[in-house]
């Protein structure tokens, strides 16, 4: 089932687009992951009356017409704005101007695991506080999860676009870098735009505190105390595109795209397995064309949950067995962010490869015994880092890891 | 490179339970314009799949999951459910739309109770999108890569498309693919306000689809259809729908070499209005006056997420196209326009 590598073109990352909690745009974001910055603060997004415990990983600041020009950024959700931004900071990153996008076979692929539903729970709430079945118009149109991909591909007027939403949950950004890798090894696309976004929705809150994985404060990730998750919110998008066609532009390479791979658990809609994560980590392994011991570092899925850490360690034990990499969780900084997560550790992956740095588990007092990983507790670490690996697992137990390596020149 | 086929397929519509019934119900529809029948009589998922399992499953996971069963019911048996492939080998690949009613339940709970959060932990798995994928392998033990796809009409050739490059990629040996939509009241409200008009026609179904490499064929099985060419475009305004979808279809043909006098017929989305027309006008551009199959859409209406998987079924099931090329088209709402093309075997 291996691929067969020599018919698939190389793949690079030549441009990141990210709108997170701890910093927007690459530099921010690079110097707050050395820094270990935390993007925890209480909620302004929703009234969270009745609930005990209010805080969450919220953008501080987001204004969408600095990034939204030709669509009304008033026409579109939350989710659907934070998918635009990224692209534009990506593209901009990249040294793209639109018009050459607009040139090229392009594919735009947007994960999320809410998507647009924070305008069915705006619906609703009309529905109750007005006594009637109204459904308020532009709420209804702003309620297209299908719209996070297809108005990046009309903000920006690329005509020669595949727009494809995959909402496969808090995996979705692997599976839409993962996606956009095969698209352009495969020759069928000059270039892909693809990551993932989630807003910080009422419902997401809802979702988490009735499960009781909310944190009260922080999130802890491989902490003997851990208590849970945070919610978050941002985007993160990736410029993708052949190592022959980012040479002869010029462009700086961040990473090269080595593999990705998925599996699923096919047995419980919201615990994770340890069987199914240890084969999707393999799989990775096999379609990059890695062995376990090459990898340098692992960025974890690390929810901070007492089951998602157990599970996710064991199974990182098993594959790598006397080779364990250091393993950090870009959750205890960011929060959850939902089907951005993975992807915006993605773009922590390239640019941990790029600068040398091993970004932390921050909020880290006393690793869980159960765990018995190097956490890299609270503080950045220097690392000559080449291969590199990042989790995700998802509730429908969906699990996807992408694999990306150092670019070193033609050696 | 090896050709990619399809070798099974398998649907609930509101035309019939499974393959058969659809194809009869398509028959009888024939010739005899009536209002479109938008649900699926005598489907109520604890009946169809018993009461184990089903107690919080909504009406698309339903669906999906009855819909594979009666999938692999084609392709193996008890000892072997997936024939010659290992669980692991199978990928699933599901195109769906946001799930309505499901998101509009579990919010009203959260509005109307006591607590924000007094909300029944069990409906929270339906909530989300890729929640009907996961059950189908959960069910059906599909252990290779799992996918959920959304792209409003265009899903069900978004979702072939992901399934193609799956394989070609080597992540799986063959792919279980589809789309499902269900109706809600919840839902119909929504794409009423969404398009201005009252009593939106929308309308539920499931088609579920086995895509495999030419090569791999079990006996006893044979090839269908090839994918020959899959692409999309986009458009800006409504008057530019007719050039985007002319610019896609041509360069389908172009890429994958196929001849536009080898088109025995085209499966358009039908959706009527200015839509339709300026997918009826882009076909006509391209394929002059070739065969338009839209029973299933004039029969049952606005599909939804799985109006292209049920086009593909038309363009499947027409007699006397062997070798020659099937083509479906599509135009959403929000700025897709896509085509596929199909050798038929």
């Amino acid at each position: 089932m291996l691929p067969d590598h020599r018919l698939r073109k190389r793949v690079v990352v030549s441009g990141l687009g990210v709108v997170s909690s701890i910093g927007t745009g690459v530099a921010e974001f690079t110097e707050a992951l050395r820094q270990g910055r935390s993007g925890v603060r209480p909620i302004t997004a929703f009234d969270v009356k009745g609930f005990a415990h209010t805080n969450a990983c919220e953008l501080p600041s987001f204004v969408p017409q600095r990034w939204i020009t030709r669509l009304d950024p008033d026409d579109l959700g939350r989710a659907t704005q934070l998918s635009i931004a990224s692209t534009r900071l990506a593209l901009q990153d990249a040294g793209l101007e639109t018009e050459w996008v607009r040139q090229r076979r392009v594919m735009i692929a947007v994960g999320t695991t809410y998507g647009e539903s924070g305008e069915l729970d705006r619906i609703v709430q009309g529905q109750i506080e007005s006594g009637t079945a109204e459904v308020d118009r532009l709420a209804a149109a702003k309620a297209s999860s299908s719209r996070l991909s297809i108005d990046v591909a009309r903000e920006l007027e690329l005509t020669d676009a595949e727009a494809v939403t995959i909402p496969t949950a808090c995996a979705a950004g692997n599976y839409a870098i993962g996606y956009g890798f095969d698209a352009v090894a495969a020759g069928e696309v000059d270039l892909a735009l693809c990551g993932g976004v989630d807003a910080l929705l009422r419902m997401t809150f809802v979702t988490f505190y009735r499960l009781g994985t909310i944190a009260p404060q922080v999130c802890q990730p491989f902490d003997r105390d851990r208590k849970g998750i945070l919610t978050g919110e941002g985007g993160a998008m990736l410029v993708l595109e052949d190592l022959d066609s980012a040479l002869s532009r010029g462009a700086h390479i961040y990473a090269e795209v080595l593999g990705y791979g998925l599996a699923c658990d096919a047995s419980h809609p919201v615990a994770p397995d340890e069987d199914s994560v240890a084969r999707c980590m393999s799989r990775a392994h096999a379609n990059a064309g890695v062995t376990a011991d090459q990898v340098d570092y692992i960025s974890a899925h690390g929810t901070g949950t007492r089951a998602n850490d157990i599970t996710e360690a064991a199974a990182i034990r098993r594959v790598f067995a006397d080779s364990r990499p250091p393993v950090s969780s870009l959750k205890s900084m960011l929060g959850h962010a939902m089907g951005a997560a993975s992807a915006v550790a993605a773009a922590g992956c390239a640019l941990a490869l790029e600068h040398g740095f091993i970004p932390p588990t921050i909020n880290h007092h006393e690793t869980d015994p159960k765990i018995d990983l190097d956490c890299v507790p609270n503080t950045a670490r220097l690392a000559d880092l080449r291969v590199v690996q990042n989790n995700s697992l998802a509730f429908a137990g969906n699990d996807a890891v992408l694999i990306l390596g150092r670019y070193e020149g033609d050696s | 490179m090896t050709e990619t086929v399809i070798t099974a397929w398998d649907a609930y519509s509101p035309l019939g339970h499974g393959a058969q019934a659809h194809l009869a119900g398509l028959r009888a529809a024939a010739g005899h314009p009536a209002p479109p029948r938008p649900r699926i009589d005598g489907f109520e998922v604890r009946e169809v799949l018993g009461r184990t399992g089903t107690r919080a499953m909504d009406r698309a996971a339903g669906l999906a999951v009855a819909t594979t069963r009666r999938l692999l019911g084609r392709v193996g048996t008890p000892e072997a459910p997936f024939g010659d492939y290992l669980p692991d080998e199978i990928g699933l690949v599901l195109g769906v739309n946001d799930g309505i009613k499901s998101v509009s339940d579990f919010v009203r709970d959260s509005w109307t109770r006591d607590k924000p959060y007094d909300v029944d932990p069990s409906h929270i798995p339906r909530t989300l999108m890729n929640y009907a994928a996961g059950q189908c392998a959960i069910w059906h033990g599909i252990k290779g890569p799992n996918a959920t796809i959304c792209g409003s009409h265009a899903t069900g050739l978004l979702a072939l498309n992901y399934a193609r490059r799956l394989q070609h990629n080597g992540h799986a040996k063959a792919t279980v693919w589809g789309a499902v939509d269900e109706y809600s009241d919840d839902r119909a409200a929504v794409e009423s306000a969404r398009s201005g008009h009252d009593g939106c026609s929308c309308a539920e179904g499931c088609v579920m689809f086995l895509l495999e490499s030419a090569g791999a064929v079990a006996e006893g099985r044979s090839p269908l259809a090839a994918v020959i060419a899959v692409e999309f475009g986009v458009w800006f305004d409504p008057s530019g729908i007719r050039a985007a979808l002319v610019r896609c279809l041509r360069r389908a043909l172009e890429r994958s070499g196929g001849d536009p006098s080898a088109v025995y017929a085209v499966s358009p989305s039908a959706r009527g209005g200015p839509f339709g027309a300026a997918e009826h006008a882009a076909v006509a551009e391209v394929f002059a006056d070739v065969p338009m199959l839209t029973a299933t859409a004039e029969a049952v209406g606005n599909t939804g997420a799985v109006s292209t998987a049920f086009q593909i079924v038309e363009l499947l099931t027409h007699p006397g196209a062997a070798d020659r090329i099937g083509v479906a088209t599509t135009v959403d709402a929000e700025g897709r326009v896509g085509c596929a093309l199909f050798r038929i075997c």
